[in-house]
């Protein structure tokens, strides 16, 4: 398992679009992707789950990818959040 | 900010049939407009369609949620349909949406927006829940059941 914390720089957090980009693009890997945030572990593939978890601007958030593909599906999910999530 | 403060009976229609997607929304735009929610359906609707423009807001399990922040909200409320044969709201999973809520959040509105689609979706991320609301039979059933689940949930 490998794993980075992120820090979510967009303007209003993982709300709907975000949090859309952020299931569909993590999907794509075989691996299990889970979001650690306030003590909560958040299916990172789930929309639902994501949006969920109300992770606001600001919010320090843990990324832990584990299988196969993990080392390219948290490069892609640390990119992703640290170049703003689509916004 | 509890879910049930920002609905209320006049924003509920149970068992309407929009023939498409656009018909679904001038559903729920009216009902925002009968329960005083906004005072330009037109505005309010427009950043509704262009909130759908940039990506579906259908989230998959029959539940679609449209959103928009506009300047034609004067307060922040929620109303909500159930399409017993189901309306394609363009899900990406490609189910047909059955329970739809729409939010109207005020364009300074800081977080709320995000508070609120993030309670919901704690609730309605429970299937019976979705499907108890589905199968309400009158407007005070429905808010009943979110407020019974929502004190369970949050209190």
């Amino acid at each position: 398992m490998v794993s980075q914390k992120v820090t979510l720089t967009n303007g209003q957090g993982f709300h709907m679009r975000p949090a859309g980009v952020f299931a569909n693009a993590m999907s794509k890997y075989s691996c299990d992707v889970t979001i650690k945030f306030n003590g909560n572990d958040i299916n990172g593939k789930s929309l639902m789950n994501i949006i969920a978890a109300c992770i606001k601007c600001g919010s320090e958030v843990e990324i832990c990818c584990d299988g196969a593909d993990e080392n390219d599906a948290l490069k892609t999910a640390v990119d992703l959040v640290e170049s703003g999530l689509g916004e | 900010m509890r879910i049930v403060d920002l609905m209320k009976k006049e924003g509920i229609a149970l068992g309407v049939n929009p023939a498409d997607k656009e018909a679904a929304i001038d559903i729920m735009v009216d009902l925002q407009d009968k329960s005083g929610n906004i005072n330009n359906a037109k505005t309010y609707k427009k950043g509704i369609l262009k909130r759908e423009s940039e990506g579906s807001t259908a989230v998959g399990m029959g539940i679609a949620i449209p959103h928009t922040k506009n300047k034609a909200v004067i307060q922040p409320g929620l109303v909500a349909i159930t399409v017993p044969n189901g309306v394609d709201y363009e899900s990406p999973a490609g189910d047909m949406s059955t329970l739809l809520f729409m939010i109207a959040a005020p364009k300074n509105g800081g977080d709320v927006h995000l508070e609120v689609l993030s309670r919901l979706m704690v609730m309605l991320m429970d299937e019976t829940f979705a499907n108890n609301l589905r199968a309400a039979k009158t407007a005070d059933e429905f808010l009943e059941i979110i407020d019974t689940k929502e004190t369970e949930k949050f209190s």
